[in-house]
């Protein structure tokens, strides 16, 4: 699309005495995507950030931007911007200095940076309160203002550190839509680091998945919402029962997978599993159908009702089914009103052959999704 | 904003939290200070004082070339200390915040600062006499090491010696502030400064010594009151030769000439307040304080 601000990270590595924040990570990030990493706190992606924002230099491998590496080059001149989680905005200048600061330390003549900060302000609605200083706005107002002293640069790319996270519910929805019409109208590449999952799927045209300091998947969000790669993103990314079993038998182009309580799941075929072997796999929790009458079948599991939550266009219900983690359904609103069930119901869950999503990867940590 | 903290709460109960202070500032510093102010305009033949209303000890003072060549000799102090610790000051500190990351190291550093001070004054000053004197340690190095064949004159019992001694016991007050508010600056503030490009010294004209003005300004007063107020460090260190605005004021009071010493004192109260209402103009150190 945009190849000068295409990134491309290759084979770095960060570490920090043993510890490997950032440990041997290609990415391609297409120009003018909207890219974002998401992960637990700790798993790497404010480093990796870091580093291609230069603030931190890899301890190896190289980062180019636009095809040219700019591993070792100096922040501020490889054509990235940074907005800081807390905005870091300077108390001792007005909004207009504050949002002139790159211009001015390049050197451009007072009455010039002005009038282009003004400018810049206008754009994000804040030109009356060009003289005030940070500490008189509100959380979203700095927000706006820390967007136009990314912006003023022109940068190739704009990396935004947890943008959303300081904010109210309310102005966060809001500055999300804000911050893709935005990205729209630059056609810039922005990177967006966040720990919330619908986040990076409303906004995202690539979602990075981190932890530990490896990539577990780096896909569209369509792509990572439905068909997760390893136990950790499916839980991660939320919306998925994340199930275990071993290999029955390997049929032309299909799997049959037993499960500790004897339950068969037909999967798709599994490359190099064969009997014995242990599969992931998930399933959707908008695709499972409960039913109150109990035994047998495949491609289900029984549990009791453990919590029933009204959530105004579907209804959640938990089971508990004995294994470690909650078995979760979505289930429609009308038909679920039709036939309500009870806490403590014992009830079968059941789902097509189909919707069976084997999980190649082998990161299989419990990962917290954030769901707001 | 805030509401009361306890129900049963007078109205009382601030001005009782503030009474014993008061009281302190009151008798410590108000009477003696109206007294000065009063006995600087009573009337005085050199033997005995009357109280009569008379303008005649300000006549004396102001009306004496002396005089301006006092408060310029103090003046030339107060700037020469007071360019000296700033540079110090802010260096240090900007050590202590930027440089050393591990806090214990920092807390460390920032003690051993402090260690002069577990002497006193007198002690401080006067081991610098030993170490400038004509046959002191320094000169006897410089000679040795056969960059000088005579001693240097000008290393003690002079202006140089005075200012000298003057830094070494005020730099402290000048480093906690300073280092106070540095501490205080968020480091996003900094890494957003290189972001947009910034240099180091840009960074440091830019951001770090405009959000370290408050410190600097403290400091200032600090030193300033300090070197105004000072007639030991003169005397001992100068062996006598110069002279500032108090050791002249204390020459009059060893003379029993106490009006003219007082209104010599009233001037210097006007002089210092002029001088931190000035430093308090360029910075507002309420607001920022409150930041």
């Amino acid at each position: 699309m945009n190849e000068q601000s295409r990134i491309d990270i290759r084979g770095v590595t960060k570490l920090y005495g043993p510890v490997r924040a950032v440990n041997n990570v290609d990415l391609t990030i297409e120009g003018g995507a909207y890219c974002c990493m998401i992960g637990p706190s700790g798993c790497g992606k404010t480093t990796l950030l870091r580093m291609i924002a230069g603030h931190e230099t890899p301890t190896s491998g190289t980062i180019s931007i636009g095809g040219e590496d700019v591993t070792h080059a100096r922040t501020g001149s490889r054509g990235t911007a940074l907005m800081f989680q807390n905005y870091a905005l300077f108390p001792h200048l007005s909004l207009t200095d504050n949002v002139g600061f790159s211009l001015k330390v390049r050197g451009v003549p007072s009455a010039e940076r002005r009038d282009t900060a003004r400018e810049m302000l206008g754009r994000v609605q804040l030109l009356h309160l060009a003289d005030r200083v940070p500490s008189e706005l509100s959380g979203g107002q700095q927000q706006r203002v820390a967007l136009a002293r990314a912006l003023i640069t022109k940068p190739k790319v704009l990396l935004l550190d947890e943008p959303l996270s300081a904010l109210d519910e309310f102005l966060r929805l809001r500055m999300r839509v804000e911050l893709k019409r935005l990205q729209n109208q630059l056609g810039i590449t922005f990177i967006h680091v966040t720990h919330t999952q619908p986040e990076a799927i409303a906004l995202a045209d690539q979602v990075v998945v981190m932890d530990h300091g490896v990539i577990d998947q780096a896909a569209s969000p369509r792509e990572v919402y439905n068909h997760p790669h390893s136990p950790y993103v499916a839980r991660f990314m939320g919306g998925q029962n994340v199930l275990t079993g071993t290999v029955d038998a390997v049929d032309a182009g299909q799997t049959v997978v037993r499960s500790k309580d004897g339950t068969l799941y037909d999967l798709p075929a599994v490359a190099g599993a064969g009997p014995g072997d242990t599969v992931n796999f998930s399933v959707r929790r908008d695709r499972i159908h409960l039913a109150s009458d109990l035994g047998g079948g495949r491609n289900c599991t029984e549990g009791t009702v453990a919590n029933i939550e009204y959530q105004g266009t579907f209804v959640k219900v938990a089971l508990d089914t004995g294994s470690r983690e909650e078995f979760v359904a979505y289930l429609d609103v009308d038909r679920y009103y039709a036939a309500p069930n009870e806490v403590g119901q014992r009830v079968r869950a059941s789902w097509e052959a189909r919707f069976n999503h084997v999980l190649p990867g082998q990161n299989n940590s419990t990962g917290t999704p954030h769901e707001d | 904003m805030s509401g009361r903290s306890s129900p049963s709460g007078s109205r009382l109960a601030p001005y009782l939290q503030v009474a014993p202070l008061a009281f302190l500032m009151l008798t410590m510093v108000g009477i003696p200070l109206v007294t000065v102010v009063m006995l600087s305009f009573w009337e005085f033949d050199g033997i005995a004082v009357y109280p009569a209303f008379t303008w005649a000890n300000y006549a004396e003072v102001l009306g004496s070339p002396v005089t301006l060549k006092l408060f310029l000799a103090t003046l030339k102090y107060a700037l020469l200390t007071l360019v000296a610790t700033t540079v110090i000051g802010f260096t240090c500190s900007y050590f202590l915040v930027f440089h050393v990351r591990s806090l214990k190291l920092q807390i460390g550093l920032f003690l051993l600062c402090t260690i002069p001070f577990w002497t006193s004054n007198v002690i401080r000053m006067v081991s610098w006499i030993p170490f400038l004197g004509r046959e002191g340690l320094f000169n006897s190095m410089l000679i040795q090491a056969g960059l000088i064949d005579r001693p240097l004159d000008i290393l003690l019992y002079s202006d140089f010696a005075v200012v000298l001694t003057y830094i070494h016991l005020f730099t402290l007050f000048m480093i906690v502030p300073i280092f106070n508010s540095m501490a205080k600056i968020d480091s996003n503030l900094i890494e957003a400064a290189r972001d947009a490009g910034a240099t180091p010294a840009q960074i440091l004209w830019n951001v770090i010594i405009p959000l370290s003005k408050t410190g600097i300004a403290l400091g200032s007063i600090f030193v300033v009151t300090l070197v105004m107020g000072d007639f030991f460090v003169v005397r001992v260190m100068s062996g006598g030769q110069s002279a500032s605005v108090v050791s002249a004021m204390k020459n009059n009071i060893d003379q029993l000439y106490y009006p003219v010493a007082s209104a010599m004192a009233v001037l210097l109260v006007a002089v210092v307040l002029l001088m931190v209402t000035a430093i308090l103009r360029v910075v507002d150190i309420r607001s920022e304080l409150a930041r």
